[in-house]
């Protein structure tokens, strides 16, 4: 068979019309924008549950609760009276921040004794602790120094410059690329980028694997045409998989788009390639098709984790380095959202070319596979067929 | 047949004929907590590169400076003299945040008209960028603090201690609760293990549901209550094992706090073994073949952790997306699982537990009427 005939027989295969295969290749990627965007659709955490315990009840307490209750970041569940109910609401739940103001709160400030307020918050969830700890250093600060500025006046500053002493130094903090800190920019586009690698991965992953029980078809095909005929037109609609999956987030889920279209197309072409090599690579030493896909099994969530797409590269330890330089995503998925949310990034050019060379190694391995695999079922079938 | 008989032939195909199904069962929960307590083995993200960029050049800049130095969460990768610099620095991400200390700096300060640092973070990564806030408020509102002491000290003739209450009138203590360190590896390493866990879970009892559509005549007379039970029996048994197999490693080797009382862990874990059970015999009885039936349960895994709310809160979903996530059983279990075992309560087991069962009784139920169904087809097919 010639390399055109292979390819349009793939074609056939992924475009069938009982069960096409190819629904499975943009479904999952489609299908997870649409959950993940919805489930990020908020992007920063707010209300948090709050309990006040406040233990002095005077017109500065009540002032510095307000603080609290005008704070999106913070909702007011309940006020309680003692230690105990405030503990309770943090055991069971109801609240995930306990704010206690101790007696005399307003009177030791006033005396120029300082005071101090306990904060407690229940973190099993990180990412409710994350939010508690900054907001807070800020609405404490914030109050603490106008509470100063105050105390400054009433030893004889003028207002302005006791503010300026009370806060001698401000801190700006300008966050860039992403400066709300939202989830769905942070998160959406890798994670479905390893959907679109666990699609490939269930698509691709049973190509090579089912041929070595019907190599009589293939008798005068050479293995490299086998494997260019499947990569291709596996490679091109995961390509067009990628563009749609970026369109619909960033139409629907206001994803920004800073970078070059160009240069990220390239990055999905090359993260295509490599992940489709892969599969191949995958499919060729499996024993059958279902074991095809279970092999990858264990790679999918490590391949999401290990990326640096939410743990930074530059936390992990050497060991956890070595693994993550084997994952796909770790090339792309960073890359990917510099590439989205700033523009620019400076790794670009070096992933496309890992990704493109990987895969282009994979792919010859898997040619060596398939022919080594294929020449010993003939040798054996030619054995038991007595001349 | 009776359910004994299925019940020892499906122990000798878990472990004998087929030996995949004990391996994705006892295997995938280890080898993911292992997998993840290598890369969570730092616990939180410390040494942030960090660029300065001092304008001000006064042994005061210095000293903000040096506050930075000595906090293990930053690390001072350069110094450098323009603003194009800094600014290229984080572009190239060999920074991921910039502190930019003004001209006048400390002329600002010392004479009380108050002067502003800048600092720059890189908002891509939140895992980076909220760790840098935090500890930058943090050292600047200590920093602050000193600093407005003294002139009140110098300005207002105030007592040293007297000026840095007044300074700073009100501190705040904050006691984080349950995991005081913020770790990564008490927050995230059980879910990811239990979320394998079902995967293994999944892709045994599919095998062994499956592999009955291939040779269906060994079940012809066996009751339908006999089916379900001896097929599913030795997979609850093993898992609750490799559940406890898991737990004993996480607390032994990976020192994660394990406050929870066994008898718990015990109701939660065989609630949750069943519901994923039944739900999977559901899936796998109506599924037309293995590759079909693997092909679903992997593009599930991602969707189902994701949706637990173990990462992003429930409480932080919209609608839908908490109504997406009422319908995975691993929402009832990881939450719940992590209470139990940092905190050692949760005050919603007995409901979660009471749910999880609900969901396997619901399952399993559907999934004997199916799977009869679908055997009696099969042995009434001509060539069967």
């Amino acid at each position: 068979m010639k390399l055109k005939e292979i390819i349009l027989l793939e074609l056939q295969v992924l475009f069938r019309r009982k069960s096409p295969t190819v629904l499975l290749l943009f479904g999952i990627p489609i299908l997870y924008s649409f959950l993940f965007g919805y489930a990020y659709s908020s992007n920063v955490i707010k209300y948090v549950p709050t309990v006040i315990y406040d233990q002095d009840q005077t017109t500065t307490s009540r002032a510095l609760i307000q603080a609290y209750a005008d704070s999106e970041r913070y909702q007011i569940v309940a006020q309680v009276t003692t230690q105990e109910a405030m503990e309770q609401s943090l055991r069971e739940n109801e609240a995930l921040v306990a704010v206690s103001i101790p007696p005399k709160f307003a009177q030791n400030i006033k005396l120029g004794m300082a005071s101090e307020i306990l904060l407690e918050t229940n973190s099993t969830n990180n990412m409710f602790g994350n939010s508690v700890i900054s907001s807070s250093q800020e609405i404490i600060q914030t109050f603490s120094v106008a509470t100063g500025q105050k105390l400054l006046e009433a030893i004889n500053q003028m207002p302005a410059p006791a503010l300026r002493s009370a806060a001698p130094i401000k801190l700006g903090v300008r966050i860039i690329n992403n400066p709300t800190t939202s989830y769905t920019n942070f998160m959406l586009a890798g994670l479905v980028a390893n959907g679109l690698q666990i699609a490939i991965l269930l698509v691709a992953g049973t190509f090579i694997a089912k041929e070595y029980n019907q190599l009589f078809r293939w008798q005068d095909t050479s293995s490299a045409s086998i494997i260019v005929g499947k990569l291709l037109p596996c490679w091109l609609c995961s390509i067009g998989v990628f563009v749609t999956y970026l369109g619909i987030i960033i139409v629907f889920f206001d994803v920004p788009l800073r970078g070059n279209p160009i240069s990220i197309l390239l990055l999905g072409s090359a993260f295509t390639f490599l992940v489709v090599n892969l599969s191949l690579f995958f499919s060729a030493i499996a024993s059958n098709e279902v074991s095809a896909l279970q092999v990858p099994l264990l790679y999918i969530m490590p391949g999401l984790l290990f990326s640096g797409l939410s743990w930074p590269q530059l936390a992990m330890s050497h060991f956890s380095q070595v693994i993550s330089s084997l994952m796909p995503l770790t090339y792309m998925a960073d890359t990917l959202r510099d590439l989205l949310l700033a523009g620019y990034s400076p790794t670009l050019q070096k992933n496309i070319f890992i990704m493109f060379s990987s895969g282009s190694v994979l792919g010859l391995i898997t040619m060596f596979v398939f022919s080594q695999r294929r020449r010993k079922i003939q040798y054996q079938t030619a054995k038991e067929v007595p001349v | 047949m009776s359910w004994w008989h299925i019940f020892t032939r499906e122990i000798k195909q878990m472990f004998i004929t087929d030996r995949r199904r004990a391996i994705f069962l006892f295997g995938a929960s280890l080898a993911y907590l292992i997998l993840f307590s290598l890369l969570y083995g730092t616990h939180t993200v410390k040494a942030i590169p960090l660029v300065i960029y001092d304008e001000d050049q006064t042994q005061f800049s210095r000293s903000l400076i040096q506050a930075f130095d000595d906090s293990e969460r930053f690390q001072i990768v350069s110094y450098v003299t323009a603003q194009d610099d800094m600014e290229n620095a984080l572009h190239e991400k060999e920074a991921y945040a910039a502190l930019h200390i003004p001209q006048k700096f400390t002329q600002d300060a010392k004479s009380a008209r108050s002067s502003t640092v800048l600092l720059l973070a890189d908002g891509s990564n939140i895992v980076i960028t909220n760790t840098i806030t935090s500890s930058a408020q943090e050292i600047i509102a200590a920093f602050s603090r000193e600093t407005g002491a003294r002139l009140t000290e110098i300005n207002n003739g105030q007592l040293p201690s007297m000026a840095f209450n007044k300074a700073g009138p009100i501190d705040f203590r904050l006691r984080v609760l349950n995991n005081p360190t913020q770790s990564y590896l008490s927050f995230f390493v059980l879910g990811l293990s239990m979320a394998a866990f079902q995967q293994g879970i999944f892709l045994a009892v599919g095998a062994s549901i499956q592999s009955e559509y291939q040779n269906p005549g060994e079940l012809k007379n066996a009751h339908p209550l006999g089916i379900m039970t001896g097929k599913l029996l030795p997979y609850w048994i093993s898992a609750s094992l490799a559940f406890f197999i898991t737990v004993i490693t996480a607390i032994y080797f990976f020192e994660i706090p394990g406050k929870a009382s066994v008898i718990s862990l015990f109701f939660l874990s065989a609630a949750f073994i069943f519901a994923a059970i039944g739900f999977n015999a559901f899936i796998a009885s109506i599924c037309n073949n293995e590759l079909t039936f693997t092909r679903i349960s992997i593009a599930y895994t991602v969707p189902a952790f994701v949706f637990s709310g173990y990462t992003w809160p429930q409480e932080a979903m919209d609608t839908v997306g908490k109504i997406i996530s009422y319908t995975f059983p691993l929402s009832y279990f990881s939450n719940t699982f992590r209470e139990l075992m940092i905190a050692g309560y949760s005050p919603v087991l007995y409901r979660n537990i009471f749910i999880l069962f609900l969901f396997g009784l619901v399952f399993t139920g559907i999934a004997m009427l199916c799977y009869v169904r679908r055997l009696k087809q099969i042995h009434s097919a001509p060539n069967c």
